[in-house]
């Protein structure tokens, strides 16, 4: 039994944040220069009352509406976010009801934010194989902008608000989801946090100012330059020794899709793996770095320009909040 | 007006260190040649760099400055100094060093520190 990506769809929220719009909030700020180094030009935000599920729902409506797959044979959902709706319920029970999908399946929530769709990916694997399930439907939400101080460059700039919905399910062919290879690291957990709204610090106080930003405790904070150095010292080991399980070399990959964090880091890596052109992805332009869904809406951007065609052999790499990091082959 | 007796010879000291770490950095270079070991980078070439990341000339530094003043050194600064580091020596520079360093020489030092370490 093996377990294959059968569709992939996203949905972003209506309101648009361009480039434009940021320069004329802080007029301070050299937004081309944040234009260059990041290759984002706009970023989608959820509106006041849109939450992740709601984006998921949507990515998922978009499968199911168009009657490729039907909810009613769903048997297991995974949710992976870091903005659930709430502490509790589960969030993912709420998309059960909503979708329609059966009583009898199985729900879940994974919080995991850059590498989540490989863990999702993973588990999703895992079900199928120790036949547990045979269609999974795993969504990837975030509304990170409900984190974000409008006024903090660092991550105001790069991150968007997106769902996807991806579905795997059973296949006798020879084709579909390969080895994985994992990774943690808790000390970098302090880079990429938001430190308060959790139950160490339920309610945050006031904006403080460091590092040139102001942020609350309860916002998102980043410390870029850790989160690169951490990059440049995973990623590249990743990609090998995913390579020396699956015992191929760089040349049997058709397409590497990296988690989209931002065009100046995925440049730098596709440079030091020397990743020809033609076979590297990049798709953050329209959207920024959407976490956890970045991957997907890569992979479905992809295979609409063509880049991405049937029977080629695709690896995708997560990376980032945690330290948290996971790849793995997959034959389209 | 007072004569220093000992010009000549401090004169000749000067000479002699400055034949002497010509020689051993001749000596250097060629067991780097041999041995395969990692080029260094000259001040210029990392004055270059540093420029690159900044996105600004280069003829205007001399490494005297102090980073906290440079206008444009920010945190894109520092990420892109980082891959530039990565590019050219094959080592990375981490976030702790660059907090660490005042001035525009002090980052030459720590990248070279990095580079003979590997």
């Amino acid at each position: 039994m093996r377990a294959t990506i059968r569709e992939i769809e996203y949905w972003l929220p209506e309101q648009v944040v361009t480039n434009a719009d940021l320069a004329a909030e802080y007029p301070e700020w050299d937004v081309e220069k944040i234009a260059n180094k990041t290759g984002i030009l706009e970023r989608h935000v959820a509106a006041k009352d849109e939450c992740a599920s709601d984006l998921g729902f949507e990515a998922a409506k978009k499968i199911f509406s168009s009657g490729r797959f039907s909810p009613a044979n769903i048997d297991y959902v995974i949710l992976c976010t870091q903005s659930p709706d709430y502490l509790l319920p589960t969030t993912a029970c709420l998309l059960q009801e909503r979708l329609g999908i059966p009583l009898t399946a199985g729900a879940v929530d994974i919080n995991l934010g850059c590498s989540g769709f490989i863990y999702g990916l993973g588990l999703a694997k895992g079900l199928i194989c120790s036949d547990q399930a045979r269609s999974v439907l795993l969504i990837t939400a975030d509304t990170y902008s409900k984190f974000i101080n409008p006024g903090d460059r660092s991550v105001r700039t790069l991150f968007g608000d997106a769902g996807a919905a991806t579905i795997i399910a059973a296949n006798e062919a020879d084709s579909g989801i390969g080895d994985f290879i994992y990774g943690t690291d808790g000390r970098g957990a302090g880079n990429l946090i938001v430190a308060a709204g959790g139950l160490r610090q339920r309610h945050t106080s006031p904006a403080c100012v460091g590092e040139c930003q102001t942020r609350s405790p309860g916002e998102l904070y980043m410390n870029g330059s850790e989160i690169f150095m951490f990059a440049l010292e995973r990623v590249p080991g990743s990609v090998q020794a995913l390579l020396q399980k699956a015992g191929k070399s760089l040349d049997d990959i058709d397409l590497f899709i990296f988690h989209q964090a931002n065009r100046h880091m995925l440049g730098h890596l596709q440079r030091r793996m020397k990743i020809p052109d033609s076979k590297f992805v990049y798709a953050m332009a329209n959207c920024g770095n959407t976490v956890s869904s970045s991957i997907p809406i890569a992979l479905k951007d992809a295979e609409s320009s063509g880049q991405l065609r049937q029977g080629h052999t695709v690896m995708l790499v997560g990376f980032g909040v945690g330290y948290s990091w996971g790849a793995t082959l997959v034959r389209w | 007006m007072p004569v220093d007796i000992h010009a000549d010879r401090n004169n000749e000291d000067a000479k002699e260190l400055t034949r002497l770490c010509l020689r051993r950095k001749r000596g250097a270079n060629m067991f780097d040649q041999i041995f395969g070991r990692r080029y260094k980078m000259t001040k210029q070439e990392f004055l270059e760099g540093f420029s690159e990341s900044l996105e600004r000339p280069k003829s205007d530094l001399t490494g005297c400055e102090v980073l906290r003043y440079i206008p444009g050194w920010d945190s894109l600064a520092v990420v892109s100094l980082m891959a530039w580091v990565d590019e050219k020596c094959g080592a990375t520079i981490s976030p702790d060093t660059v907090r660490k360093a005042t001035t525009v020489s002090d980052l030459y030092e720590a990248v070279q520190a990095i580079a003979a370490s590997r």
